[in-house]
């Protein structure tokens, strides 16, 4: 299980992640979502340890988060926009990742050991680009390199970032048969996406953030009880609504001459 | 083998089959050949290619090292989210990016320089003496792209502030010198010159290779006091030591500010 407790993060005197405290449970999947700039990425970086929180801790099954590496042994990662060596091809990216998670001690399990059964080159169509350059390679396939190096070492934890974004029905289906394949495994997965459709049969949990702010952590059934929706779209829409109409409602206290207005 | 090493291996085959750097071997070689084509002897050759060297390899070496810095980031990001420390990665990007170049700097004017100099025992100590202080030249560029590349956020005020530093060092400097020469008495220069010389690794190159040419008799009275320091054990030691902080010491800041920022 994730623990996120009174995280903080700021650029400048942009504020991020305001005081942010959550669980996400273990072995299941969590939706992340929340409006554009709601703090999805940074509270995903923040796990990784690429972002340094200005306050708070975030513990991983009673490990904090700090900077010993080693605890990402156990993390899969798909970031949202996948960069690669132009000059490398798919082949010498994936032995480059054999290496450097070989290169860790307490690594035991090589790749696919954890995951038998599962050959993530033929399922996402990459055995034809596996010889070719990452830079000549279209958007999509590198998506799907991306998601090839995300599942390829039988990870505890995934951290997947739009994950779908750029990749065609056939892989996006395939990539969401893998996703519930290591729900299966008991893998715990925390999925941000815009395209709420794409969350809807996969999600358990879900984390909503506004402006940085959590304002729901919470069971994906709660939820659709709570808001009375029929779907995790629906619902999810409603909480976006709300929050609208709140900062809406805030700004018109704001203003000058709104209290006025008010009575 | 190291994490460091192993992601260097993998950067050095990146940047290998790079375009750029076939360019830059090809541009070295043909500047070589040509001024061996035109000079009599090989140490005339050399003297003709030690103006040329000093503007050429430290601006491939600031505008390589930034560009692929800044190409690199977001890789980066994904190297990081691996069980690998940012210590580890540095280390590794550095070497994978300074060693190909350096390379390319011995092959592109190392190949034409010792075919012309062979049976020359002392040409060959010349240009021996020469390719050592391109390359150190080649580090301590590298060295500071890096520490451009991770103190400046933006790509494109970092390339900017690359080609000042370029610029800096090798023309405003002499700018500065030659103002200071024509209205300062030579007696008054002799020690701020020194001093300036050491305070720009590109300096400290010329005159370390100008030394074991006559050219130093060309500098007047100043080039008198340098030849007195610069001619001795101890002023060559000073000289490289110098030149040799000035790979390390910008690159150790480089990493401390790459350990601490958000990625």
């Amino acid at each position: 299980m994730i623990r996120i407790e009174n995280l903080n993060k700021s650029y400048g005197r942009l504020a991020v992640l305001r005081d942010v405290t959550l669980s996400i449970p273990r072995g299941r999947i969590t939706a992340l979502v929340g409006p554009n700039a709601a703090g999805k990425t940074t509270l995903v970086k923040s796990i990784l340890g690429l972002v340094r929180p200005g306050s708070g801790r975030i513990v991983i099954d009673d490990h904090p988060v700090n900077r010993d590496p080693v605890y990402r042994e156990r993390i899969g990662y798909m970031p949202q926009q996948p960069a690669f060596p132009d000059n490398l091809k798919v082949r010498e990216l994936l032995a480059f990742m054999d290496d450097i998670r070989g290169a860790s001690e307490g690594v035991a399990a090589g790749p696919f050991d954890r995951a038998p059964g599962r050959d993530l080159i033929d399922t996402f169509n990459l055995s034809d680009s596996m010889d070719r350059r990452l830079g000549t390679l279209s958007g999509g396939t590198r998506q799907k390199v991306n998601a090839a190096v995300a599942f390829r070492y039988g990870a505890d934890l995934l951290l997947l970032d739009e994950p779908t974004a750029g990749l065609d029905p056939l892989a996006r289906t395939r990539l969401k048969e893998v996703i519930a394949q290591e729900r299966e495994r008991g893998t715990t997965v925390l999925v941000t996406s815009h395209v709420l459709s794409e969350l809807r049969e996969l999600a358990e949990h879900i984390i909503y953030l506004v402006d940085g702010r959590l304002e729901v952590s919470s069971s994906v059934t709660d939820l659709l009880r709570q808001t009375g929706a029929a779907d995790l779209e629906q619902a999810v829409a409603r909480l976006m609504a709300e929050s609208a109409e709140s900062a809406e409602s805030v700004t018109d206290t704001q203003r000058p001459g709104a209290v006025g207005e008010a009575g | 083998m190291s994490v460091s090493a192993r992601i260097a291996r993998y950067e050095l085959r990146d940047v290998s089959r790079g375009r750029w750097l076939i360019v830059y071997v090809a541009l070295l070689f043909g500047l070589a050949q040509t001024l061996l084509a035109l000079e009599a002897d090989t140490t005339r050759a050399l003297a003709g290619l030690i103006n040329v060297v000093l503007i050429v390899v430290p601006l491939v070496g600031l505008l390589f090292g930034t560009l692929h810095m800044y190409g690199a980031r977001d890789f980066n990001r994904m190297l990081l989210a691996q069980p690998v420390g940012r210590r580890e990665l540095f280390n590794g990007l550095y070497a994978g990016v300074a060693l190909p170049l350096a390379g390319a700097t011995i092959l592109g004017l190392g190949l034409p320089l010792v075919v012309g100099a062979l049976g020359d025992s002392s040409a060959l100590a010349g240009v021996a003496r020469f390719l050592g202080v391109a390359v150190v030249l080649t580090l301590a560029s590298v060295s500071l792209s890096f520490l451009t590349s991770v103190a400046v956020r933006d790509r494109a005020a970092g390339m900017g502030v690359a080609v000042l530093i370029w610029l800096s060092l090798s023309v405003l400097y002499d700018g500065v010198l030659i103002a200071a020469a024509s209205t300062l008495p030579s007696a008054a220069l002799e020690r701020p010159a020194l001093i300036m010389t050491l305070l720009n690794p590109i300096d400290t190159a010329r005159v370390l290779l100008l030394m074991q040419f006559d050219g130093a008799a060309l500098m007047g009275y100043t080039g008198a006091v340098f030849r007195n320091f610069f001619g001795g054990t101890t002023g060559t030691a000073v000289a490289l030591l110098t030149l040799t902080a000035w790979i390390i010491l910008p690159l150790l800041l480089a990493r401390r500010i790459f350990r601490r920022s958000d990625l």
